[in-house]
């Protein structure tokens, strides 16, 4: 033994029996010795004596190494259950002997998960101590064995108001069925009652339930309402352990009429969670008869029940109740997405009251199939909010076979708001198969139409799409180019530039200029190498008007290939407007992700103030050098000199300068 | 104060050259709604609450929102959430749906009012859903969709050119339902470009309305 663990074990064993007595000092010095030798024989190499000296003196707040420690010690130590053993011991003696109030606390909570039934006594002791109760009922809450519980059962006698309240509490964890005599006799203290009550739910006996019962009607308040959810609890666990019979009594009971409606609703879910079909007579009497909130409750709780007989329930009822419950029916059947449903959720179209006939539009959405197609586009097209958004958002949503090909089907022959309700929907849904009859939509003389068209496909086309956009660019009306160009980019990208040929081959066979401006900047969009030839002809093109397109074009290029011609086109404009379209667009590209060196791009980005002729790129320029921190960065903004663009400088050099530091 | 005064000298410029009636600009406020967990407000340069509804803004009698309805372009052409057309559609609220949302960056929209205008102000929510900051707001009239010609800037609160469009005197401020009010003094200019770059909350950028209250130049 060596000196400090001799020392540790004087204090923790020895010193204590000075302060006690006689008898459980040598109690607690041979408990102490025979942990130290039991666990010196089989010991994990972690010093457990020096660990808990610094445990004996730890107070909250301390440094929690000593805790770090322990805990690996107890994880070592349960590996091996004489390990394990003999560690019990000796926090046993530690409990027994000096230490702080939160080191105890600390012991108490590894007992609590690896102690056994030889910690009882021990704990009983602390279970005494009004300092100590807590921690040692703490402990005892999850020891195995009887002693625990008589030990438990004992401090309720001795015990008073929280503390009592406490060990009741822990008495209802442990379900200990020899304690409901006890708990009983508390569900009339006016500290321990709530607790009381609680564990009896908790334990949930027979006998349990009976006392529960019989209390409730001796209590009042908020202690009948404890005693109320307790026998809920124990209708809940006699169900689970199939005495139905029992559970349906305290459930049927406790949703009498004249119970508190929380503890009715708290009733009607038990019967429903536990009886599903056959609580259906109660949840519809509770429908029919009960206030607003169990009413609700019902619906919903009705809602969730499988079968037929539910859906009719439910259905059955829209007509006949008040406007709120109407919505919640109506609502309840959506949810449920019985189609038995439809019928009476199709009736409540015709409601009087908008909420009931915007709950049904909703409830249409699951429950409708391709036959509502129309009567909801009719509904968006018609309405107002909150009716017209409770359609659309139908029309989304609608499922079932042939609900794209009708909604293709209707858009031909509708009209006005009602066709661009549908091409909204086969927008929002998606839908490839509405794609040719949008692509005819989009040549319709009204330009709402028109527009709707394009917008749907731009969520719609794809490669096989693209010769009809082509021959809609083509044909386009000034005002319906940009959103012409914009389906037609999309399609491209939606089919991986499958269509890019076709965007060649067009631009190659028009002679329009207007429309060979679109093709140039769907083409820069697309950003397909095939199309960077065209582009970088164009930009040499007599025609000004092709100049800028081309211009335009490159400067949405995906990547930084276009960037010499960019700069070729900055270099040498016949329009100084041109000047500032190509350096705008080298510099955004320059923005882009590359293989440079910060260093390379800041040089680049150099050219382009150079090259600037007046302060606004020169400012787009600067503003990029942060983000290219580098010498040759600050390099760069040192050499500007226009005093058009000085606080620009200074702001950008200073960022590069910090930004450098703290590399 | 200031931005009263100068309305009233645009007014009184005008009524040099004849009497002109000014009348409060015709707006209607879409409803408050703040929403979810405030948003860490500690933003530099940051305007300083008003505290009470904004007094009504004067201007020549007739002056209406001519961007209602108007085309929008952006550098985003495939936004995020929603639709350009939201911008100008006149659907104030705050909503979803009601938003577009624009990539993450430096993001512009540029609503084209048809014709030169007489720009008297305009009317700015981002999104008021939430009490939140856009960053590096820039907002610039021009004669060109190229923003070449004519070029103006009407307000600017990027404070170290973060934008690339130069440094800017104007606060940061907070996104509410009343949206954001700029004086443009009766500039002249066809296209109005809106930038932003993300917000306190998020990188990505919104636009739920633009207001441009002006008149056409005859």
């Amino acid at each position: 033994m060596s000196g400090v663990r001799r020392d540790v074990a004087e204090r923790a064993g020895m010193r204590h029996g000075r302060v006690t007595g006689e008898r459980v000092m040598r109690s607690s010095t041979f408990i102490g010795v025979a942990a130290f030798f039991l666990i010196r024989a089989a010991a994990p190499a972690a010093d457990l004596e020096g660990t808990l000296a610094k445990v004996a003196t730890y107070e909250y707040g301390q440094s929690r190494s000593a805790l770090v420690e322990l805990a690996a010690i107890v994880g070592e130590a349960m590996k091996s259950p004489e390990q394990a053993k003999a560690l019990e011991a000796r926090f046993d003696a530690f409990l027994e002997g000096q230490a702080t109030r939160d080191g105890k606390d600390q012991i108490c909570r590894h007992l609590s998960l690896a102690g056994t039934e030889a910690s009882v006594p021990v704990l009983s002791k602390l279970l005494a101590a009004e300092d100590t109760r807590e921690m040692a009922r703490y402990a005892l809450e999850r020891l195995p064995g009887q002693a625990a519980d008589e030990a438990l059962r004992a401090a309720l006698g001795t015990t008073t108001g929280k503390s009592r309240a406490g060990v009741a509490g822990t008495l209802g964890m442990r379900r200990d069925a020899k304690a409901v005599p006890l708990l009983a006799g508390l569900l009339t203290d006016a500290d321990a009652a709530d607790a009381a009550a609680a564990a009896l739910g908790r334990i949930a006996t027979v006998e349990a339930a009976d006392a529960l019962k019989q209390a409730e009607g001796t209590v009042q308040g908020g202690v009948r309402l404890r005693v109320m959810e307790a026998r809920l609890d124990c209708a809940g666990a006699f169900a689970k352990a199939g005495d139905t019979a029992r559970a349906r009594g305290i459930y049927d009971e406790l949703n009498g009429a004249s119970q508190p409606g929380m503890i009715r609703t708290a009733a009607l879910s038990g019967l429903a969670a536990s009886f599903g079909a056959s609580a259906l007579p109660a949840l519809t009497a509770a429908i029919d008869t009960g206030n607003e909130k169990t009413r609700a409750a019902a619906i919903r709780l009705l809602g969730r029940i499988p079968g037929p007989e539910a859906t009719a329930a439910l259905a059955g009822r829209v007509q006949k109740a008040p406007v709120t419950a109407r919505v919640q029916l109506v609502a309840a059947l959506g949810e449920r997405g019985d189609k038995a449903g439809a019928a009476a959720v199709l009736g409540a179209l015709k409601d009087g009251d908008v909420a009931v006939r915007a709950a049904a539009l909703e409830a249409l959405g699951s429950l409708g199939d391709t036959s509502a197609v129309e009567l909801l586009a009719s509904a968006a097209a018609e309405s107002a909010d909150p009716e017209q958004a409770a359609a659309r958002q139908s029309l989304y949503r609608l499922r079932g076979a042939g609900v794209d090909e009708n909604i293709a089907a209707l858009i031909p022959k509708a009209d006005g708001k009602k066709k661009v309700e549908l091409m909204r929907a086969a927008g929002e849904r998606g839908s490839t198969a509405a794609s040719q009859a949008l692509i005819a939509a989009a040549g319709d003389a009204d330009r709402a139409v028109r527009r709707e068209a394009m917008k749907a496909l731009r969520e719609t086309a794809a490669g096989e799409q693209v010769p009809a956009l082509l021959k809609l660019l083509a044909k386009a009306e000034p005002s319906d180019r940009k959103d012409a160009e914009r389906a037609l980019s999309s399609a491209l990208r939606r089919s991986n530039n499958a269509g890019i040929q076709d965007v060649t081959a067009a631009y190659g066979s028009t002679r329009n200029t207007e429309t060979r401006a679109s093709l140039l900047l769907v083409m820069g969009q697309a950003g397909h190498e095939d199309s960077l030839a065209m582009l970088r002809a164009a930009l040499g093109d007599s025609n000004a008007d092709l100049r800028r397109a081309a211009i335009l074009g490159l400067t949405e290029w995906p990547t930084g290939a276009p960037l010499e011609d960019l700069l070729g086109a900055a270099k040498n404009p016949v329009i100084p407007a041109h000047q500032v379209l190509a350096l705008r667009g080298y510099i955004r590209l320059l923005a882009l992700p590359s293989e440079r060196s910060a260093g390379e791009t800041a040089a680049l980005l150099g050219k382009a103030i150079e090259l600037a002729t007046q302060p606004d790129e020169k400012k787009a320029a600067l503003a990029l050098l942060p983000k290219y921190a580098s010498p040759e960065a600050l390099k760069v903004a040192e050499g500007v000199s226009d005093p058009a663009v000085a606080k620009e400088t200074r702001s950008a050099a200073e960022r590069v300068r910090r930004l450098l530091a703290e590399k | 104060m200031r931005r009263a005064l100068v309305s009233l000298l645009v007014a009184a410029a005008a009524f040099a050259q004849g009497p002109l009636k000014l009348e409060p600009l015709p707006i209607a406020l879409p409803k408050p709604m703040f929403e979810g967990t405030p948003q860490d407000l500690r933003v530099p340069n940051l305007e300083k609450p008003l505290g009470k509804p904004r007094p009504p803004f004067l201007a020549p009698e007739g002056t209406v929102n001519v961007a209602r309805g108007k085309p929008v372009t952006s550098t985003d052409s495939d936004p995020v959430i929603g639709d350009l057309d939201l911008i100008t559609d006149g659907d104030k609220e705050g909503k979803d749906g009601s938003y577009v949302e624009l990539k993450p960056g430096v993001q512009c929209a540029t609503i084209d009012l048809g014709a030169r205008h007489t720009i008297y102000a305009m009317l700015i929510w981002h999104y008021h859903k939430q009490a939140r900051v856009y960053m590096d707001v820039v907002v610039q009239v021009a004669d060109d969709p190229d923003f070449i010609t004519g070029v103006k800037t009407l307000l600017n609160n990027d404070h170290d050119n973060t934008a690339g469009l130069g440094i800017g005197k104007d606060l940061n401020y907070v996104e509410t339902a009343e949206g954001r009010l700029i004086d443009a003094r009766g500039v002249e200019a066809r296209y109005v470009r809106l930038y932003s770059n993300g917000s306190n909350a998020s990188p990505a950028n919104h636009y739920v309305e633009v207001e441009v209250y002006g008149k056409p130049l005859r």
